[in-house]
């Protein structure tokens, strides 16, 4: 599997500096291109995995519910880490400063009842 | 003549032979009227399954004289299988969540924030959900195991000292009773209204540092074990100088109050004033073997008491260390330091807890140091 992400992130690197020079816009496509096949080729993975995964963790006793949280929170850091990169190759700094605080506000979002439960668990250790 | 000499010779050869058994078999009689069985049922089950494992399921001078190194371990080893079984699912979470945290680590780096990169929050928040669950059952442990090991004491060292007095040691007898049923009592109420909450503060505290690390709590948490740490030694020192003084001055007046009474039975009471001395010797001895065989026995059902919950907390320090190196080596500092404040908080409970067993045990030791006035 890592050496077919890695032949095909070679293949559209060097693609997309050769059309760099040509025409600008067409190698961030080659960029966005890559990285969704990337990604996708990646996810496929993930997901036959994920049944295994997920009986790991239910194994734990754990909510499933804050482990799902998680694994979102993980997924905005990813897609908007990649996006915010994009825009940086492109030299778009401002794009790719507001395509992070979009990310971190949608973390923070998500992540309400992960904190208001840690509150209570926090007041009611405190409170004995 | 010479037959009547040899028989007489055998006969208390015979006599003498006799005695040891006589003596253990009285001092079974004085073990069961003594009420150490009346204190020993008021443990509880898991205490009595350890003692029942030990192969003390009689208290009997043969029994707990039977007890050996190997039964001592396979308990000691059962008991740490058991706290293991019940708490590895939670430490692997967060051995789980600190290899995902690590693993993503440097997908995630864009969004972070003075350093702290948020996903490392995230898995903090959901680390201290996980390991919360079973840290306060520990606590609650903790208290139920102080106070087991307090109203056991309560009961059980006042029987002792029945027995040490019956051996003619009534004062020093007297002192260590006062002395444990008192340090028990304040253990027992110092250590719900006082440790136990500072045990649930101190948790919930890192827990609110590490969701932020600029938020430096980790010097409140080792000032306040520090200074815990130097009362508890100062107190416990205070303590048993105290006692071992005021014991050995004890010691030394009933040896002389009962060497009097010897001397006096033995040359002013008329023909069997002798008898009478000889005879305290032989109930002594009796007394000696019941005394012994309620101090060790009161000793191995304290350790009994103590063992699974130094089990739970030696499981989980392991389980933190472990966390916490890999969460340092991988460099997210917010699991890291949740995680060593918890370790801190289970460092300072350790200590409280082997602080209560020992001064719970000592009373026993001491009683048993006593040796016998006749």
């Amino acid at each position: 599997m890592v050496f077919k992400i890695a032949v095909i992130a070679a293949v559209c690197c060097i693609a997309a500096l050769s059309f760099k020079k040509i025409n600008e816009s067409i190698s961030v496509l080659i960029v966005i291109s890559a990285g969704v096949i990337i990604t996708a080729f990646i996810l496929s993975h993930f997901i036959s995995a994920a049944d295994d995964i997920s009986r790991l963790f239910s194994f734990t006793g754990l909510n499933a519910s804050y482990l799902k949280i998680m694994f979102k929170c993980l997924g905005i850091s990813l897609v908007a880490g990649f996006a915010a990169d994009i825009c940086e190759d492109a030299s778009y700094h401002a794009l790719s400063s507001q395509i992070i605080l979009a990310g971190k506000v949608s973390v923070l979002l998500l992540s309400l009842p992960l904190f208001e439960a840690v509150l209570k668990m926090c007041i009611g250790m405190i409170k004995g | 003549m010479k037959k009547l000499i040899i028989i007489g010779i055998v006969l208390a050869a015979c006599a003498g032979f006799a005695m040891p058994c006589a003596a253990e078999q009285l001092s079974d009689e004085y073990i069961r009227n003594s009420g150490i069985y009346e204190s020993a049922a008021q443990l509880d089950k898991e205490t009595k399954q350890i003692i029942e494992q030990l192969g003390i399921d009689e208290i009997t001078a043969q029994n707990v004289y039977a007890l050996d190194f190997s039964s001592v371990l396979k308990s000691v080893l059962a008991s740490f299988k058991t706290a293991f079984s019940d708490n590895i699912k939670a430490i692997l979470m967060v051995l789980g969540i600190v290899i995902t945290a690590a693993l993503t680590d440097a997908s995630t780096d864009k969004l972070t924030e003075k350093n702290q990169s948020f996903f490392g929050v995230i898995a903090t928040l959901v680390i201290a959900l996980s390991v919360a669950v079973p840290l306060s059952k520990m606590l609650s442990l903790a208290s139920v195991t102080v106070k087991s090991a307090s109203v056991f004491t309560i009961s059980a060292v006042p029987v002792m000292c029945v027995v040490t007095a019956a051996q003619g040691k009534t004062i020093s007898a007297s002192l260590c009773s006062a002395g444990a049923v008192g340090i028990a009592q304040v253990l027992s109420s110092v250590f719900s209204e006082f440790f136990m909450p500072l045990c649930y503060i101190l948790p919930a505290l890192g827990m609110c540092a590490a969701a932020d690390t600029s938020l430096k709590t980790e010097r409140i948490i080792s000032l306040m074990r520090k200074y815990i740490f130097v009362a508890l030694s100062a107190c416990s020192v205070l303590y048993f100088t105290v006692l071992s003084l005021r014991t050995s001055i004890a010691c030394a007046v009933d040896e002389s109050t009962v060497k009097t009474i010897k001397f006096a039975s033995s040359n002013f009471v008329p023909v069997i004033g002798s008898a009478i001395s000889d005879s305290a010797v032989a109930v002594a001895a009796s007394l000696a073997v019941c005394k012994n065989t309620i101090g060790v026995f009161g000793i191995v059902c304290l350790a009994a008491v103590f063992l699974p919950l130094l089990s739970q907390i030696f499981v989980w320090l392991i389980g933190l260390e472990l966390g916490a190196v890999m969460a340092e080596t991988f460099g997210i500092l917010s699991v890291e330091k949740l995680l060593k404040s918890l370790k801190d908080t289970l460092r300072l409970l350790l200590v409280i807890i082997v602080f209560c067993a020992v001064l719970f045990l000592i009373h026993f030791g001491v009683l048993l140091g006593l040796r016998g006035a006749v």
